[in-house]
């Protein structure tokens, strides 16, 4: 099913209204008729996302639903079993898995719902990990990963190590690590699920903004409206389907 | 990437420092372990290599020279004399001497000139049929502190032309004059016999280094494991994460290698000391050749690799899995090691010559390293059944754990386990010599010389008579022959010595100067069996320290590791309202059953492998003593590891700032 096709009814967003941000040319990612299973259930089911470069899209459905596996199939972390997921023109699904490492390490950014930063390095450290990884200097890569810091309120953490950062912290250090390789898309699995509403707020905004203000696609799992709301366009997934939603 | 390694594990606090203290002592301890192993193997080779020569071969082609000999005896060291008589004009030089003895010509090593000296020449020198001609070159001699000689005789020399009763299995004790064309290179039984129990010992001593090995590669795996899924979700590839690893644990373990080549250089002339075979040994024999020190090294250096990469294979293959700990550390048998260990056995089959020392191999490797393959399955199964059956919530989470995790379960405990089957075989091994040491013990105060049973009268008349002459007061009676020898043929001269401390020596002179030394068959059958004893007891108890150390260890670090890895579900069950006393009996339960469950089989195990050497009633004090042992280490162990494990499992269960 495409996300063009109808959605399941439902009180709150509604169909036919225009999205936000007006979409153009082709997309740079595009996933079609993804089937993903996990033994004898089906996750995915012929589910379809197109992203369009610098635009931000906010992936909802209830637990289970399919779309954390969504992102990560589109992200090449997971393989589907069915379906085409397409970056600039070219398969990702197909890539060998070291392909798709390079893909991730160099066009694609990861916010996960627990930070996930390496305990044994300090923040400006874990933000300058992908940039290592790439194969930039740690010098370089620290020097680089520090100007990440102060818009992103971290100004004066780099040395710190995770266990001394607060959970909003940790998480804005997570978004300066997604952000370090100037992504062309940032993936978000549930960023704030972890955070209370307040820090939550503050670190989706920091997310968007940044994504924004660096010209990269923003693809975020979220259960909270209130961050679809923020986005331009939301994408409904259930029972592994997926379908657009329309804002009211 | 480079230096990130370096980084990761500066920055890792207590966890990495012991992350870099195991990988480089357990590379320093193995390395150590296995280049003494390795010297004691060559050295045996080197033994049996430059005694081949002693053991005749009948020739083929023409006689060059009649050889015989007999093991002679000074108190209980026993002197090994080889008998020469040239058969040609231009006999063949005696290997490395550049010579021949002439008949009535004595060479001898340099332990027996010493002793030739030290005693009163009716004690030994006067046993020689001629005088001191020649020091024995070292190339010669099975050990430093041999006591060997070489007697030139003439072909039609009496000594030279009788047959001599031989021996069960120690050739050396008496060898009839045989007429070769050669000198041999066939080491004997009683040599490879040796080489073969040596290498039995070093299987049994692998275990716990694979263990040990095992502990060091994988301490910190969860810790890796989850640093590894991170990195390939940021995007790091297969090689980029292996290499880190690999750069990291060869860094580390070369370390550890270098540390124990070091160790071993300071320890060599101190194992040279060690008696094996009632020897010491050359240095040079105990030292393995550069090429080899240099192949265990890298070998030791992969093998920690790729355990170390191995437990990475998870989460290099699901970095989402791993990441969000969705893998179940399930675990089935591991069914290839079946291949190693049908490879080992045949090829120790192949080789060896001894049948007891074959079967006692075969049922080491078969139990001691199947236990190594079956150990994960055991405590997954412990685990699976224990959750089911619980009534308690420290019971259910104990089996949770265990079923989930058996591998770490087993780091914990396998250690302890593999002490318990050494352990164990020790105990029935050490029962089965003692038993054999008591019989030595009732003979030693007698020479049983055997002659032939046409000239026992004769030859009893003419020893008492010349023992009344020499003034060594004595009974001389007439006994049957050993077992082994046919009664019809062959019987016992057995002199009864009345002060054997003083006159024993004189006695054996006194018989020798009269032509009546017939060899002593039952020394030299009860003698190396008591070497053997003692050799066992020496290594045993080198081994049982070794395997106990690594076992201790092994819980106390296991079980430490196992908190840290576990230190999500840990915080969360705190969170969730578990008391800390539930946390800590589950612990304790997941420590205590898989230990008796296991300790128990391998003992088991262990004590079927050590009868396989003898057979002897368990219930003696030598077996019960062991197993006492054992039993206090083991609780040693748990004590211990709870003790340690308390203040980590309440540090990272309760401390929000541990979560990663």
């Amino acid at each position: 099913m495409r996300e063009s096709s109808p959605p399941p009814s439902s009180g709150r967003p509604q169909r036919g209204a225009p999205d936000r941000k007006a979409r153009s040319g082709s997309p740079v990612l595009t996933a079609a008729g993804l089937v993903k299973r996990y033994g004898d259930t089906t996750v995915l089911h012929d589910a379809a996302l197109d992203v369009h470069g610098g635009e931000t899209v906010a992936v909802m459905g209830p637990s289970g639903s399919g779309k954390s596996t969504l992102l990560y199939c589109l992200s090449g972390v997971m393989t589907p079993d069915a379906g085409t997921v397409t970056y600039r023109g070219e398969r990702v699904d197909t890539r060998s898995d070291g392909r798709r490492a390079e893909l991730r390490r160099t066009e694609f950014g990861f916010v996960f719902q627990f930070p996930g930063l390496l305990p044994e390095l300090s923040a400006a450290e874990n933000v300058a990990l992908p940039l290592m990884l790439a194969g930039t200097d740690r010098r370089t890569a620290i020097t680089r990963a520090s100007t990440l810091f102060p818009a992103l309120g971290l100004d004066g953490l780099e040395r710190r190590r995770p266990g001394a950062l607060s959970g909003g912290q940790a998480q804005r250090v997570g978004i300066a690590r997604a952000l370090a390789t100037e992504p062309a898309v940032v993936f978000a699995d549930e960023p704030t699920g972890a955070l209370d509403t307040e820090t939550g707020d503050e670190v989706m905004s920091l997310l968007l903004a940044s994504a924004v203000e660096r010209g990269a696609a923003l693809v975020v799992v979220t259960h909270d409206e209130r961050i679809a709301r923020r986005c331009d366009r939301t994408v409904a997934v259930a029972d592994g389907r997926t379908s657009a939603l329309e804002r009211s | 990437m480079r230096g990130l390694w370096l980084r990761l594990l500066r920055g890792g606090g207590t966890a990495a420092r012991l992350e870099i203290a195991l990988p480089v002592a357990a590379g320093a301890v193995i390395t150590l372990v296995l280049l003494l192993l390795l010297g004691l193997q060559q050295g045996l080779d080197h033994r049996a290599d430059r005694t081949a020569w002693r053991t005749p071969e009948p020739a083929a082609g023409e006689a060059t020279v009649l050889q015989a000999g007999h093991l002679d005896y000074i108190g209980e060291r026993p002197i090994t004399v080889i008998e020469l008589a040239a058969l040609t004009a231009g006999p063949p030089d005696v290997p490395h001497m550049g010579d021949f003895p002439d008949p009535g010509e004595v060479w001898v090593s340099p332990a027996l000139a010493s002793l030739t000296d030290e005693l009163p020449a009716d004690h030994l020198a006067q046993r020689f049929p001629g005088e001191i001609a020649a020091e024995i070159d070292a190339a010669l001699l099975e050990s430093p502190d041999e006591l060997f000689a070489v007697v030139g005789r003439a072909p039609d020399d009496p000594a030279m032309t009788a047959e001599r009763p031989s021996h069960q299995w120690n050739d050396a004790a008496s060898l009839s004059p045989v007429a070769i064309d050669h000198w041999s290179t066939t080491p004997d039984l009683y040599q490879t016999t040796y080489r073969d129990i040596a290498l039995l010992v070093a299987v049994l001593t692998a275990l716990p280094l694979v263990g040990l090995g095992g502990l060091a590669a994988r301490l910190t795996a969860a810790r890796r494991q989850r640093r590894t899924a991170t990195l390939r979700l940021l995007g790091a590839s297969t090689a980029q994460v292996a290499r880190l690893a690999a750069v990291e644990l060869a860094v580390l373990a070369g370390a550890g290698v270098l540390l124990g080549a070091a160790l071993h250089q300071v320890l060599l002339p101190l194992a040279t000391q060690a008696t094996i075979k009632g020897g010491t040994w050359f240095q040079a024999d105990l030292r393995p050749d550069p090429w080899l020190t240099l192949a265990v090294a890298a070998a030791i250096v992969a093998v920690l690799i790729v355990g170390a990469i191995s437990g990475l294979l998870p989460a290099v293959r699901d970095p989402l899995g791993t990441y969000r700990r969705s893998r179940l550390g399930r675990t089935r048998p591991r069914w290839w090691s079946l291949v190693f260990i049908a490879a080992a056995v045949t090829l120790f089959w192949l080789r060896s010559s001894n049948p007891f020392v074959t079967i006692a191999f075969t049922v080491v490797v078969v139990l001691g390293w199947g236990l190594l393959a079956v150990g994960p399955w055991l405590i997954f199964n412990l685990g699976r059944l224990l959750a089911r059956t619980a009534r308690s919530p420290q019971g259910f989470l104990a089996g949770r754990r265990l079923s989930d995790d058996p591998h770490s379960a087993w780091r914990a405990v396998g250690g302890l386990a593999l002490a318990g089957f050494i352990s164990g075989f020790v105990a029935a091994g050490l029962a089965a010599g003692i038993g054999n040491a008591d019989a030595y013990e009732a003979g030693t105060e007698r020479i049983d010389a055997v002659v032939t049973a046409a000239g026992i009268d004769t030859a009893a008349s003419e020893a008492a008579t010349a023992l009344d002459a020499a003034g060594v007061p004595a009974t001389v009676a007439a006994t049957a022959p050993p077992t082994w020898l046919d009664a019809a043929d062959w019987a016992t001269l057995a002199v009864t010595v009345d002060d054997p401390g003083a006159d024993m020596d004189r006695a054996r002179t006194v018989l020798a100067a009269s032509g009546l030394a017939g060899p002593e068959l039952r020394l030299s059958d009860d003698l190396p069996t008591m070497w053997l004893l003692q050799d066992g007891i020496v290594i045993g108890f080198l081994i049982m320290p070794i395997a106990a150390l690594v076992g201790l260890a092994a819980m106390v670090i296991g079980a430490i590791a196992r908190v840290l890895a576990q230190r999500d579900t840990l915080l969360g069950l705190h969170l969730a309202g578990t008391p800390q006393r539930v946390l800590l009996a589950a612990q304790r339960r997941e420590m205590l059953l898989p230990t008796a469950l296991l300790g128990g089989i391998a003992v088991a195990a262990g004590l079927a492998g050590g009868t396989t050497l003898g057979s002897v009633d368990l219930l003696n004090p030598a077996t019960l003593g062991v197993l006492t042992g054992l039993l206090a280490l083991a609780a040693a162990a748990v004590l211990a590891a709870d003790r340690a494990v308390r203040p980590v499992l309440a540090r990272v269960s309760t401390d929000l700032a541990e979560r990663e």
